[in-house]
């Protein structure tokens, strides 16, 4: 069968039971930890008791977590984990871009027009329109940011190119 | 009067930012206070102190973006009061809490300083690492949903908070030749990360021109009502007595003192208690022990020279700077000085009530705002504000960290308070657990065993422990 990519976006693709999901995160946990066991085994004077306990017991409740996905009273058999292509779905991962490309903003280009761009591109991201408001929030709120930190806090912003 | 005025304007202004802390509050006012005669200054640093600790409350219960560490268990039933319209009644109780919790440990510190100075004295190895055991207990509670994915993260918690260079051998643990891991992970952006920027990412999700309260208007009635109060007056007993005996343990104090306390309520909740939800005894607890830490945590600094905690700290050092010298001497040869200080401490508390609740309604209008202007204003508060606290943009990443992990954590129904408890309680626990070893020269159970203090605390965690695990009354 032919699948159309038009035909999956804004719906929800049922992947695997929520039991399934709790056995792969358990299993993520259990992985985890044996890596940074296996990092931590050779710290000196008892500073490997900490890091050791942490994630030896946390193998233990990852694997309490699998057993738990076995009862099925905890499940219903209607609830599936989703994979969902929509706008909506990838809304947080094209933030957290967003969010990256203004922390090397602010120390490449400067605070303030980082700051501006950020608050227009991320408020039409989710929807926004109103670019009265964020125009009026952004020329009130980053100038008294500004004196605030610097002058007030004598605390430094990040400078780039522009301040 | 003036220097009181200061003090408060401007620890509820830095403790509502995110990223910006008491302590660092109080470090810029210390330039200003040598304009004042000693007791002045320090009436300005207490001040400030107090008033930071509660401005915290502000962001954590509004926008669930804690100011300080210490308001950070607020966010979770404040912020959830927000959501159902209940932010006016929210501050309401905060406010309340907070100032009698003040007063209260004012009182304690003005009366009972030097008596109470002692006990902290008492305290070793073994109490901490069992005060640490205590607060770890508090997961068990606050993993609403799923006790063993709690669990997990207050585990992940602990193990974040070894990264860094360890402190008895001075050998790297998992800093991956990084130099900025090098010093472990702080607290501030972490709880930025955790709460702040997943709180902006929250915001941002779905349809985001509602706003966060739910409601077109505000209601304007900002003076507590005494058939509220008298419906949490135990939960704000419990925050307050909390509150005071945390605050006299050096290097629990607030941060601690709100989890147990919210734990504490917790484990008592009735059917029909709606904890998780917003329910206005949790706020109340936590919010009453937060302040009630602040004036007996000042007694270790005052009476041994012993500060409790970062901001008792500066103020010690500020006290330095004064000519003053902590300590039983200070009381006889100087008690006009270190008494009006207390009594400022005192009327500081009655001050910030009034200030904070028409400061609380001018914030509260936030919640108005559509959730897709607030979410990314949140944002750029965590980054600009961790980047102004620490002055480096590499912890600015680790908050982002922090941030996504939170926010996708929480997915999965693991719990962000509880990794921030493991990252606040880890080194404490950590260090106890290794200095108990080492003065116990290998026998910590004997050696445990020998101390009051260490027994009582041991039955307190098997009690915690008890009512943790026993089926709940409530949903």
């Amino acid at each position: 069968m032919q699948i159309k990519f038009s035909n999956i976006i804004g719906k929800s693709i049922p992947l695997f039971g929520a039991a399934w999901g709790l056995r792969l995160t358990g299993f993520c946990c259990i992985l985890i930890s044996l890596y940074f066991i296996n990092l931590s085994l050779d710290f000196p004077a008892g500073g490997d008791t900490f890091p050791l306990f942490a994630t030896t017991t946390t193998i233990l409740l990852s694997l309490f977590l699998i057993g738990s996905s076995f009862k099925k009273s905890n499940f219903k058999e209607t609830k599936k984990i989703t994979f969902n292509i929509s706008y909506n779905s990838i809304k947080p991962p094209l933030l957290i871009t967003l969010s990256v490309l203004y922390i090397i903003g602010i120390t490449e280009i400067g605070y303030f027009v980082s700051s501006i761009l950020f608050l227009y591109i991320t408020t039409y991201a989710v929807g926004i329109r109103n670019f009265k408001a964020i125009t009026i929030t952004g020329l009130i709120l980053f100038p008294t940011m500004y004196g605030f930190f610097v002058y007030l806090l004598h605390a430094q912003l990040p400078t780039g190119i522009f301040f | 009067m003036l220097a009181m005025l200061i003090g408060v304007m401007v620890g509820l202004v830095i403790g509502a930012i995110p990223g910006l802390s008491p302590p660092m509050a109080i470090a810029l006012m210390i330039p200003v206070s040598f304009n004042f005669p000693p007791e002045t200054a320090l009436i300005l640093l207490v001040s400030c102190f107090a008033a930071g600790i509660y401005g915290g409350s502000f962001s954590a219960i509004l926008l669930r973006a804690p100011g300080t560490s210490a308001s950070a268990a607020s966010a979770l039933e404040g912020y959830e009061m927000t959501k159902r319209g209940r932010a006016i009644q929210a501050i309401r109780i905060s406010t309340f809490a907070s100032v009698i919790g003040g007063l209260i440990s004012g009182v304690v510190l003005l009366l009972l300083a030097p008596p109470l100075a002692t006990i902290s004295l008492w305290f070793g190895p073994s109490e901490y690492f069992l005060v640490a055991l205590l607060g770890l207990t508090a997961i068990a509670s606050v993993a609403f949903g799923s006790l063993i994915k709690g669990l997990i993260s207050g585990l992940l918690g602990l193990f974040l908070s070894t990264f860094g260079i360890d402190t008895y051998s001075g050998f790297p643990r998992l800093t991956f030749d990084l130099v900025g891991l090098e010093s472990g992970f702080d607290i501030m952006p972490a709880i930025i990360g955790l709460f702040a920027f997943a709180q902006g990412l929250e915001l941002c999700e779905g349809d985001a021109s509602g706003n966060i309260s739910g409601v077109k208007k505000l209601s304007w009635n900002i003076w507590p009502k005494v058939s509220e109060i008298y419906h949490v007056r135990w939960s704000l007993f419990r925050g307050w007595i909390t509150g005071l005996v945390m605050g006299i343990i050096p290097a629990a104090g607030g941060s601690v003192a709100q989890w147990i306390a919210y734990a504490w309520e917790i484990r008592r909740a009735k059917p029909g208690d709606e904890f998780g939800k917003g329910e206005v005894k949790g706020l109340a607890a936590t919010e009453g022990s937060n302040n009630g830490v602040t004036g007996t945590s000042l007694v270790p600094m005052f009476v041994l020279g012993i500060p409790g905690g970062i901001s008792a700290a500066v103020i010690l050092g500020a006290l330095m700077i004064h000519g003053l010298q902590p300590g039983m001497r200070l009381f006889k040869t100087s008690p006009e000085v270190i008494y009006t200080i207390m009594w400022g401490f005192l009327f500081a508390n009655v001050i910030m009530g009034f200030i904070a609740i028409f400061l609380a309604r001018a914030m509260a209008y936030l919640t108005l705002f559509p959730r897709g202007i607030i979410g990314p204003l949140i944002m750029i508060f965590s980054v600009i504000g961790t980047y102004a606290s620490t002055n480096n943009i590499y912890e600015v990443w680790i908050m982002l960290g922090f941030g996504v992990g939170g926010f996708y954590l929480t997915k999965l129904n693991f719990v962000p308070a509880g990794i921030l408890l493991g990252i606040i309680l880890g080194p404490i626990a950590e260090n106890g657990l290794r200095d108990l070893l080492t003065v116990s020269q290998g026998s910590p159970v004997s050696f445990v065993l020998t101390r009051p203090i260490s027994v009582a605390l041991i039955i307190c965690i098997i009690l915690a422990i008890y009512f943790s695990l026993r089926p709940k009354k409530w949903d």
